[in-house]
């Protein structure tokens, strides 16, 4: 695709009109970066990239960890552009993104290490908007810290699962075909993730009310 | 703890998870709606589930450490890989012909064996030996035939010793068989060897003695015993294998066995079958798994 060049009839691969201008930019994205055009493809990562960072960042809480797996799922994308069968671009873009990111769980689970490292590094804060009370970015900073903590303590499927309804949005259908597990089996994490929240977040409970 | 605390400990904390979660409906919602109204904690508990999806949701992140785009030198190595992709992923479409072919042999493999060792009339390695009579008996049928039991053979001859001295191979059975027929002095019938009575235990050591002992000229491997005049007899070489050439009473090397059995073919065959099926399924997972570990 040319620079500067206006999508104007991005249609699926079964040729039905795309009505989402976003999806429709990346759907004629895809079908250029297809035919070989790198800066295409360069501009579909240019698209996701934040929001892929943030969605692995959450289930691998380790900045490099997150970044390493970020690049493994762009390039995958890349190398796998042909088996993409229409639909969301985001969405199978994500899908690419949390399987990447269960692998690395898994092989850390195979070859336990230190938890992870960004957890106990207390430089980086959450950024707040730059109206906002002092004590209120305080409250916010403590509050994301003391949960982002106890989401990385839960097991790695429970993280995944909430990541994946709470953040991202997906229903427990769309999640179980993710994962590759029954839809049974992620509502008892869901479940059980978010009582496991709660329980480890006991302490600070004042900080989640009013 | 007081009356509240004890009366929630004894409240189903799944249940208004998955009522936060809307996964309960009917009587299960009917009840959880009814613990929430009666019981604080559980409606602190449902309040602080909401607090907490709405915090993890906006839970922030921090900026991402590089740039996710691709170098033209990426793409290029990306795109040879995409090359090499395309042929792994026809070789992994081949993994259930590999599977497919894998079954074939190895059922084959099963069954041409079965033949072999049950079915009478065999030829090399089937089981099948003559007696001193020359009439053919199969491993089948004579099922005290095995290592340390007493052979048929010499049995006929009355020599009644032993057939083996309780080796633990077939070569051994085979080796230790020989001198003992050969000691027999009655032997007026070429007795067949005991290795060719039990050609499925001694396997290719049977070939050359399955000759036709029932016209008294049978040719005769070093597992067999004539009048004395047998040259490099069992001792003078291996116990198993090609060592059996046959050997005529006067000592002269019998003609060697007419070519490979059709059993024996059909066997190869299957076996062919099942290294094929296996290197089908194999080489795409090695493939694969180096291009996993290979640097980027």
């Amino acid at each position: 695709m040319a620079d500067g060049r206006v999508v104007t009839d991005a249609r699926e691969a079964d040729g039905r009109r795309v009505d989402d201008p976003g999806q429709g930019i990346d759907l004629a994205l895809v079908s250029e970066a297809v035919r070989g055009e790198l800066a295409a493809f360069n501009q579909l990562v240019v698209r996701h990239q934040d929001h892929l960072f943030a969605l692995v960042y959450r289930m691998v809480p380790d900045g490099d960890q997150a970044a390493d797996v970020v690049q493994d799922a762009f390039l995958s994308a890349y190398r796998n552009l042909g088996s993409f069968r229409g639909g969301s671009v985001r969405g199978w873009l994500g899908r690419i993104a949390v399987n990447a990111a269960m692998d690395l769980q898994r092989a850390r689970r195979r070859r336990p290490s230190q938890p992870y490292p960004e957890l106990e590094d207390e430089a980086w804060q959450p950024p707040a908007a730059e109206n906002v009370e002092p004590e209120h970015k305080a409250l916010a900073g403590e509050r994301s810290r003391v949960l982002a903590a106890a989401l990385a303590a839960l097991p790695f499927d429970q993280r995944n699962c909430i990541v994946l309804y709470d953040v991202e949005g997906y229903d427990y259908g769309e999640i179980a075909r993710i994962m590759g597990v029954s839809i049974g089996t992620v509502k008892s994490r869901i479940h059980r993730g978010h009582l496991a929240l709660r329980g480890a977040l006991e302490p600070a409970r004042e900080l989640f009310r009013g | 703890m007081d009356r509240t605390a004890a009366t929630h400990a004894s409240h189903d904390e799944l249940l208004l998870a998955r009522l936060y979660g809307g996964d309960v409906d009917g009587p299960e919602r009917s009840r959880a709606l009814d613990q929430m109204a009666s019981c604080h904690e559980c409606a602190d508990l449902f309040a602080d589930l909401g607090a907490i999806a709405a915090a993890t949701a906006a839970l922030p992140t921090p900026p991402r450490l590089r740039d996710f785009t691709l170098t033209e030198a990426e793409a290029a190595r990306l795109g040879r890989r995409r090359i090499d992709w395309s042929v792994l992923g026809r070789l992994g479409r081949t993994r259930a012909l590999g599977r497919s072919m894998m079954a074939a042999g190895l059922v084959g493999v099963v069954l041409v064996g079965a033949i072999s060792v049950f079915a009478p009339g065999g030829g090399s390695g089937s089981g099948v030996g003559l007696t001193a009579n020359g009439a053919p008996v199969s491993a089948g049928s004579a099922p005290g035939y095995e290592y340390g039991a007493p052979s048929p053979a010499l049995d006929q001859n009355g020599s009644g010793r032993k057939s083996a001295d309780g080796g633990t191979t077939s070569g051994t059975v085979a080796s230790t068989a020989a001198p003992q027929a050969s000691a027999a002095p009655t032997a007026q019938a070429p007795a067949a060897s005991p290795a060719a009575s039990s050609g499925a235990l001694l396997g290719p050591a049977a070939i050359p003695t399955a000759g036709p002992a029932g016209s008294g000229e049978a040719a005769f491997g070093p597992n067999a015993g004539g009048q004395g005049n047998v040259q490099g007899g069992p001792s003078s070489g291996p116990p198993s294998g090609p060592t059996a050439v046959p050997f005529t009473d006067s000592g002269v090397a019998a003609a060697p066995a007419t070519g490979p059995d059709a059993r024996d073919v059909t066997l190869a065959a299957f076996a062919g079958l099942l290294i094929l099926g296996a290197l089908l399924l194999v080489v795409p997972r090695l493939a694969a798994r180096r291009r996993w570990n290979r640097p980027r």
